[in-house]
């Protein structure tokens, strides 16, 4: 589990590495995007074909759909919920939990099984879990002084 | 749980809209949405019942611009408010910055308030947090109807910890901003 209360900063090097993860992994496995999306809804790192997708909204909806499969699975007694696959026409979505409670996923086309996806997940999914452990427990010191010189900002937008 | 990236120099939070069922939740985020520019605010999504009653969330992604040279997000999100839903409730408020208590205002709605307040405690608990932790304000709505509470009845049934309240009619937009603003404020304090 990630801390709570606790920010998740992320130093440029770390999102690069994370990024050079994801990278590898939708190359390995055909995918169209890979997300990383905290345990909030908020995105951490995506890659891939993103230009045309609201990443911002889908990663809301991820962890929010993601959440609440887990709940069903709590409620028929199953607890250990890891892993979830929306198939599609022509897209498909899956998607993993990792051991800080974020949700990486896969977006990939019809012309990719989700054996491939699920094969290449597996063999990479480790190290990317590790990698996101070591962030959160790296970078905890909150950010520079910020508060103030966002209030005249405030008081312009609304 | 503040998302702060130094790569892309962007920091993400969340608010939450909590309340009682048809207090007016939804109603700020509809109003917040038609009001600011597309550049400002992205696509409010809602997943609603067909009777427009919300069953999971509504979400609306806004982008305060650079502040301090950060790009500043903030993603806003509503609770359903009816009693049974309490499940999602509770997903919502994970990894939550910041809360807006929505009360109604109205006489027979004080003690749904009062319990709408202590479920949203107790779901905080499960996330190991209380209110001292999680910056919140209190919003009280529908002030243009009859029979309702005074403002100082409201404080000392609702607000014990003496956080900002702030009188609202959100359908007609009175208060929305003046609540976002200071919970955006104290959410942006707390990262300091």
């Amino acid at each position: 589990m990630n801390p709570v209360g606790k920010h998740l900063v992320l130093s440029a090097e770390a999102v690069e590495t994370l990024r050079q993860f994801l990278q590898n992994l939708a190359q390995d496995c055909g995918a169209l995007a890979v997300l990383t999306v905290d345990r909030g809804g908020q995105l951490i790192v995506a890659c891939g074909d993103t230009a045309a997708m609201d990443t911002t909204s889908l990663a809301a909806l991820i962890t929010g759909t993601f959440g609440s499969t887990r709940a069903i699975a709590g409620h028929i007694g199953e607890t250990n919920f890891k892993r979830m696959f929306q198939q599609g026409l022509s897209r498909s979505v899956y998607m993993t939990c990792l051991s800080t409670s974020d949700v990486l996923a896969v977006l990939f086309p019809n012309t990719v099984t989700v054996g491939r996806v699920k094969y290449r997940l597996e063999q990479s999914l480790d190290a990317i879990d590790q990698h996101i452990q070591k962030m959160y427990q790296s970078h905890q010191s909150p950010v520079q002084r910020h508060a103030t010189p966002a209030a005249p900002k405030l008081n312009d937008l609304f | 749980m503040a998302l702060i990236n130094y790569a892309t120099r962007e920091i993400n939070c969340k608010i939450v809209y909590y309340g009682t069922g048809l207090g007016g939740k939804t109603t700020n985020l509809e109003y917040i949405f038609r009001q600011l520019a597309p550049g400002i605010r992205g696509e409010m999504i809602s997943l609603a019942t067909e009777t427009e009653r919300t069953l999971f969330f509504d979400f609306l992604p806004l982008d305060l611009g650079s502040v301090q040279g950060f790009k500043t997000k903030f993603s806003l999100y509503t609770v359903p408010g009816q009693v049974e839903y309490n499940a999602s409730r509770k997903l919502i408020l994970n990894g939550v910055d910041g809360i807006v208590f929505v009360g109604d205002s109205q006489r027979d709605k004080m003690q749904e308030n009062i319990e709408s307040l202590r479920n949203m405690e107790e779901n905080l608990a499960e996330y190991g947090l209380t209110l001292d932790q999680v910056p919140y304000v209190l919003q009280y709505n529908k002030r243009d109807l009859p029979n309702i509470n005074s403002f100082e009845e409201l404080e000392a049934a609702l607000n014990d910890r003496g956080v900002p309240s702030f009188e609202a009619v959100a359908v007609e937009g009175s208060g929305v901003f003046a609540t976002l603003k200071a919970v955006s404020k104290a959410v942006l304090n707390r990262l300091s």
